[in-house]
Formats: C-alpha cells, sequence, structure tokens
C-alpha cells in the first residue's frame, strides 16, 4: 500500500512536469495527466494486491496511445501537405518522419557508407533520425523489447485487435518456432535488401502502418504494388490475424524492429523468469503470450525464462496459477542460487518491507517503461485531444 | 569471505544504478536529450542522393544591391538516387531574401550551353539555340523563400554535366545585377580551420561586450552584486510602484529566467514560462520608445539561454537581436547582436541566416 503510493507519487512528479507543466497547464494536458495518473495508480494497486492483475491498464494505455497518435499524426500531415500521401517536396526536403521500424534498416548501411539512407531530419525535430535512434539506445539499456509492449505508438492497433474476441480461432501455439524463424529470417533480408538497395526496404515496401500514417502516392506499377501489399498486410496481420489468433502477428513475424530488439534485449536490464519449480505445466502462459514466445519445449526443458522474442508484457504473469512467472532483474538471471537479492531476504520491519517492495524488478520495470511511455504519448496525446475537442466544438 | 563482500559491493553497485536509471534516468535522458542529440547529430548525415547532393559551390550574395536573391547553391550531380523522381539528376538551389519574392522571371545561363528558365511555378531547361530540352522538377519551399529544381540528366545533352569539372553560372533575376558563379562539379568538405577561426572570433566579440556591457545600459540603474532573490526584490518592487515600467518589467523577467537556471527542472520551466510573460509584455511596451534596447536585450538574452527543445525560442531570439541592431548606433552591441543572432539562427535551423549574420559582425568588429 505504502510503497504503491509512494510510486504513484513520483509518477505524478513525471506527469506533472512532461505532461502538464511542459504543455503549460493546457486543459488537454491535464484531462491527460489525469487520465494517466488513473492508469497508473490503478495498475500499481491491482497489482500489489494480486500479480499480474494491472495488465489491463497497459492494454488500454497502448491502445488509446496507437490511435491518439494516428490523430495526431495524421492531422499534422495534412496541415502540413494537404493529404497523407508523401509529396515530393517533403522527401526533397528530407522532412519525412523517422520512426523506430526504420532503425535495423539503417545502422548497417551506416556503419559501411557513413550515411543514413532515409530523407528525414537528422536532428531538431520530434521525428528526428538522432532523436530516435537515442531514444532506442536508451530503450535497450532499460526496457529492452518491453518497448514493443509498453511503448511502440503502432503495436496498439494489434494490442486493441487481439482483444476483440473472446477465444482464439487459429491456435498458433505448435507453430512458434516456426514464426520465430520467419521473423528473424525476414529481419536480416530486410538489412541486406537494404544494405544492397541502399534504401529502408521495408519502410518502401511492406510497413502496414503506411495506412494510418503517411504512404506514397500511387502513380506507378510499383507503387500500386506496394500499395495493395500495406493495405493487404494491415488487414491481414493487425486487424484479422489477431483478432483470429489474439496474437500480436505482426509484431511477431514481420516487424525487423521486433526481431531487432528481441537480438539486443540481452543489454536490458529486466528479463522475465519462470520458476521452473513453482510451474506445474499448464501451459496457460504459452497460450496467452501475444509474441509467441513460449513454447511447449520452454516449459518442458525448464529454461527458467520465456524465448528471446519476449517482450515483457506481463500477460503471462496474471494467468499463471502458480505466480511462477515474474519480472527479474537481467544480473539475479545469471546466477540463479545467489541468495544476495531483496527478495530472498524475509523483512524483518514494515519499513524494510515498503523499501524491498519499491525495489522489486516488477515495480521497477513498471515504472520505467511507464516514464517512457508518458514522455513519449503526451504530445501526441494532447494534440489529438485538442483535435477532438475542436471537433465537438470545444475549445482548443 | 573477501569473495562474498566483493559479491555484496558489486550487487549493491548494480542495484543502485538500477533504482536511479529506472526511478530518474529515463526523465533526466529526456531533459537533457538535446546535448547527446546534438553531439550525435554532428556524426549522422542523410545520404547525399536523398537532399540534392553534395553542396560543391555556395554563393551569399550580402550585398545591398536590392536583389531578392540570397544564397546560390550548386550540388554534385546525383546518380542511383532512391525514392526520387529522376533517378539521375543535378540540384541547384535558390533562397530569397523574403517569403514568396516578387520576381517574374530567372534566367540561369549555364556554361554558355544551357539556358534555365525559372518562372513563379515551373523551370524549363533550354539548350543555346532555344530548343527545350526538359522540365525540371521545381520544389517552392520556406514558404517561397526557397527554390529547389532538379534537372534530370536524362538527356544525353545534359549528361555531359556529369563529366564536367567546373562551370560557370549566370544567373539574371528580372532587371537586378546578374551575379556570375563559378562552381567546382566536386564538393569540398568544410574546413575545420573555418570553424575554429570561428568560434575564436564569436568568444572575442563576446569579450569585448562583456567589458563594456554596462556601460551600454543606459535606461536603469542596475543593482551590483546582490543576489537573484534580492534583484527579483527590487524589480518587483518597481513594478509595483509603476506597472507600466517596462524596463523593469523586462528585468524582472531576466532575474526570473535566471533563478529558473537556478533552480531544480521542474521550478525552472515554470519560472522561464512566468519570465516570458514579464518579458513579452515588456516588450510589448517598450516598442519604438526609448530604452526598448535594454528590453529586447533581457528578451533575447533569455531566448539564447534556455533549451531550445523546451521553449523553442531561439527565433524570438534572432529576431529580438536583429531589432536591436536595427535601433541600435553602438558598434559593439551591434556586433554582439549580430554574433547572437548567428547563435540563435542555428540553433533553429536558418544557417544562411546565421552565416550572414556573422559576415555583417565581421564587418563590424574585426578579429586576427
Amino acid at each position: 500500500m505504502i510503497s504503491s503510493l509512494i510510486l504513484s507519487a513520483m509518477m505524478a512528479f513525471i506527469v506533472l512536469f512532461f505532461v502538464v507543466l511542459m504543455h503549460n497547464f493546457a486543459p488537454a494536458a491535464i484531462l491527460y495527466a489525469l487520465f494517466l495518473m488513473f492508469l497508473f495508480i490503478r495498475m500499481t494497486f491491482a497489482e500489489n494486491k494480486k500479480m499480474g492483475s494491472g495488465v489491463i491498464y497497459r492494454r488500454i494505455f497502448q491502445t488509446v496511445f496507437a490511435v491518439g497518435f494516428c490523430i495526431a499524426f495524421i492531422a499534422d500531415l495534412i496541415a502540413e501537405r494537404g493529404s497523407m500521401s508523401i509529396t515530393s517536396e517533403a522527401m526533397s526536403n528530407s522532412e519525412l518522419p523517422f520512426c523506430h521500424i526504420a532503425i535495423p534498416q539503417v545502422l548497417v548501411p551506416l556503419l559501411v557508407t557513413k550515411n543514413i539512407i532515409f530523407p528525414a531530419r537528422i536532428s531538431g525535430h520530434y521525428a528526428s533520425v538522432a532523436s530516435m535512434i537515442l531514444i532506442w539506445l536508451v530503450c535497450t539499456l532499460t526496457v529492452g523489447r518491453g518497448w514493443c509492449s509498453w511503448i511502440c505508438f503502432y503495436g496498439g492497433w494489434e494490442e486493441g485487435f487481439s482483444h476483440v474476441a473472446k477465444k482464439p480461432r487459429i491456435k498458433l501455439l505448435p507453430k512458434n518456432k516456426e514464426l520465430r524463424e520467419f521473423h528473424f529470417g525476414f529481419m536480416f533480408f530486410i538489412i541486406l535488401a537494404s544494405l544492397c538497395e541502399l534504401a529502408c526496404i521495408y519502410c518502401e515496401w511492406f510497413c502496414p502502418f503506411k495506412l494510418v500514417t503517411e504512404f506514397s502516392p500511387v502513380n506507378s506499377i510499383p507503387s500500386l504494388i506496394a500499395t495493395i501489399m500495406f493495405v493487404g498486410l494491415f488487414i491481414g496481420l493487425v486487424i484479422v490475424l489477431p483478432i483470429l489468433t489474439k496474437k500480436r502477428t505482426q509484431c511477431s513475424s514481420l516487424c525487423p524492429f521486433g526481431a531487432f530488439a528481441s537480438l539486443t534485449d540481452r543489454f536490458s536490464i529486466f528479463q522475465m523468469k519462470i520458476d521452473s519449480d513453482k510451474c506445474s505445466g499448464c501451459m496457460k502462459c504459452a497460450s496467452i503470450c501475444p509474441f509467441s514466445a513460449i513454447d511447449i519445449k520452454t516449459i518442458q526443458e525448464k529454461k527458467g525464462h520465456p524465448e528471446i522474442t519476449c517482450a515483457k508484457c506481463g500477460e503471462c504473469v496474471s494467468v499463471c496459477p502458480n505466480k511462477a512467472i515474474s519480472y527479474e532483474f537481467r544480473f539475479n538471471m545469471k546466477k540463479s542460487s545467489c541468495s544476495c537479492g531483496h527478495h530472498k531476504n524475509p523483512p524483518k520491519t514494515a519499513a524494510v518491507r515498503v523499501f524491498q517492495q519499491l525495489l522489486h524488478p516488477a515495480n521497477l520495470f513498471r515504472f520505467a517503461a511507464f516514464s517512457f511511455a508518458v514522455i513519449m504519448s503526451s504530445d501526441f496525446m494532447i494534440k489529438s485531444l485538442n483535435l477532438i475537442a475542436g471537433l465537438f466544438g470545444g475549445r482548443k | 569471505m573477501i569473495k562474498t563482500i566483493l559479491g555484496k559491493i558489486r550487487y549493491s553497485w548494480k542495484m543502485l544504478t538500477t533504482v536511479f536509471t529506472c526511478f530518474f534516468g529515463i526523465s533526466l535522458f529526456f531533459i537533457c536529450s538535446s546535448i547527446p542529440q546534438n553531439f550525435f547529430a554532428h556524426f549522422l548525415h542523410v545520404d547525399p542522393s536523398y537532399t540534392g547532393g553534395l553542396v560543391c559551390a555556395d554563393f551569399i550574395n550580402s550585398s545591398d544591391d536590392g536583389s531578392p536573391l540570397l544564397r546560390y547553391t550548386v550540388h554534385e550531380p546525383v546518380t542511383n538516387a532512391r525514392w526520387q523522381q529522376s533517378a539521375e539528376y543535378w540540384q541547384l538551389d535558390l533562397e530569397f531574401k523574403d517569403k514568396s519574392p516578387a520576381f517574374k522571371n530567372i534566367n540561369i545561363s549555364i556554361d554558355e550551353d544551357f539556358e534555365l528558365q525559372l518562372t513563379d511555378t515551373e523551370g524549363k531547361l533550354y539548350d543555346n539555340s532555344g530548343n527545350l530540352i526538359c522540365n525540371t522538377e521545381y520544389y517552392k519551399l520556406e514558404n517561397g523563400s526557397l527554390i529547389k529544381i532538379r534537372i534530370p540528366l536524362k538527356d544525353k545533352r545534359v549528361q555531359k554535366l556529369l563529366g564536367a569539372k567546373q562551370t560557370i553560372h549566370y544567373v539574371l533575376l528580372d532587371d537586378y545585377a546578374p551575379l556570375t558563379i563559378e562552381a567546382s562539379m566536386k564538393a569540398h568538405k568544410k574546413s575545420k580551420k573555418e570553424e575554429a577561426k570561428n568560434k575564436a572570433y564569436i568568444q572575442h566579440v563576446k569579450e569585448l561586450y562583456a567589458e563594456k556591457q554596462f556601460s551600454l545600459m543606459t535606461q536603469i540603474q542596475i543593482p551590483q552584486g546582490k543576489t537573484t532573490d534580492e534583484n527579483l526584490s527590487y524589480f518587483k518592487d518597481k513594478i509595483n510602484t509603476n506597472q507600466d515600467d517596462f524596463v523593469s518589467l523586462a528585468y524582472y523577467g531576466f532575474w526570473l529566467a535566471v533563478k529558473g537556471g537556478e533552480s531544480s527542472v521542474m521550478k525552472a520551466v515554470a519560472l522561464v514560462n512566468e519570465a516570458y510573460t514579464y518579458l513579452d509584455k515588456a516588450a510589448e511596451l517598450a516598442a519604438g520608445k526609448e530604452g526598448e534596447i535594454d528590453v529586447l536585450l533581457n528578451r533575447a538574452s533569455v531566448s539564447a539561454s534556455v533549451p531550445e527543445q523546451f521553449f523553442g525560442k531561439a527565433a524570438v531570439g534572432a529576431e529580438d537581436f536583429m531589432r536591436i541592431v536595427s535601433i541600435t548606433e553602438n558598434e559593439t552591441l551591434k556586433a554582439y547582436s549580430y554574433v547572437m543572432a548567428y547563435e540563435c539562427y542555428q540553433k533553429c535551423g536558418k544557417e544562411t541566416q546565421a552565416i550572414l549574420d556573422l559576415q555583417e559582425a565581421q564587418k563590424m568588429v574585426q578579429y586576427q
């Protein structure tokens, strides 16, 4: 209880500074700050009551953020260019927004050619190359692939659609390994193709989120093919398959950033831990994992952690009947016999218990991921709230 | 025993850094991100094929001949460009002093072999006999103050430019005096010596201004040797006596911003925002009156100092410094204002304006 209050108070400071103060106490900023605080307080208190029960608030945040981001982004595009289509002016002036999905595609060519193969601003813009690469670096060192399940402004679409149906119509569990292999294979193909062509191939041909952001005008056969592909991929992988499988299919099979973040996740502080002694092998975690990161083999072979594609969303924690899955510090995972971990010492006083709860990996991870989410989302969400208010005749 | 102690120390250190990173590190990163971002940006470049090719000649028109043309840039020809309308092209940029400049025609004669005819909406390339070779890509950007021309290099007659070592451009804009620009067709790296020289010059002007700063202020007796709070209460008293005392309003705003700089980040944002309410009010009241320089100098100094990422005030600062230039007679203050405007324009990405201001400053104050 006290630890939840302390965490909420600390988050309130972050929300107050980045949302309210930075937007000069605008009504939309205050409204959004209240929404964020509601989510965080509910999540923290729910988690302290029952491990994993706060996961619904992450889902709500990510879905709302994805929709809000697209509203603000499209409105910006229409204000600047008159449509969502990429103009030659924007292209010639290096004004395309640079998103994290382009990072794996530009890094290898950057090492080879010393140039960024994307027509974006290098700095001084909210979606500039330098800022996105730095954010990715900090994210990699802290929450790792947690980006995909907590912060990614596209992931919310799949998050939302994957919770439309009550039960999955297609079970992907037996195909998890193949799905992961395809994901990494596709990422390497994209990196290689980008290096050969010196252009971001995924952005040009595959990215399904062009449908909700910006796209090239359809004025030639190749651009028509690209359009059919991204529309088809959006409908197939972001809407239909998530509804049928209850998995984030695009994130776990196509997104090159997702695969890349899985590879670099080993540098992050946190990892999910599966306590093999407590695990009864019910496979509920494997069924619910939206990123196909838990297989039958993961449990049978007692690996002690999910597969490499785990995005630390916490869904498995919420369904485990034996509380066998938890967040853990990576440096504790390496030496499983370590007895110096705070959670192994039974608290002697109330103060120590509060202190231990505050420093619990789950609380630290959630705080870090939510801080990221608050900061990344504030500008877009406030802009989209103002737009919505404007539509209904409210004050901007 | 020692191993256990060392293990515990190592674990404690890891825990400490983890806790700090999660609770404060992420927020601190975003607060200070402009510093690593600017540093990082020095090493990153967009592939030249996307940006028009490397710059091989850059002419800045700093003369007062009345011509609206401010800058003429010749790029290296680009081949195998991706995502562009033409895979092979040659880009020329024309930057104007004003937004939507009034001109009827621009004729650019290149090596006497080609003539590029530009109107307000399109560009066409002709050979020396007046035969049309091709239409060019024509981009009007930055509210019309920048025109980018991309000459497709598909036509065999134009392809000889790919092998040229130098081109001579004869730019004729309406009835203004023509400009002749010799452009090498290979890009040269920016000289580090030049950059270091500019840095030293800026430092010199700032020092010169710092020496004479107090003699420039004539409007108000500035309390000396007092703390920020004492200064704030001094000017607050003055404002309470006369709410339209714009000089005191400006100084009060300035000291509020100084206090912001001495405070925690949270408080700093609130204080700087509050400071601008006073600074803006003071600038509004002081417009065209004696004492305007003091007011503008205070606002411009704050605008030049606050982080651009949070407050986005560099452009306002540059405009204030340019206004000071237009109303002051003092050469040192003029040079200082030009130098500060240079820094502000650089912060907000207006490179041409920045270069021009530095050139103007160099005319005012010489430095070896």
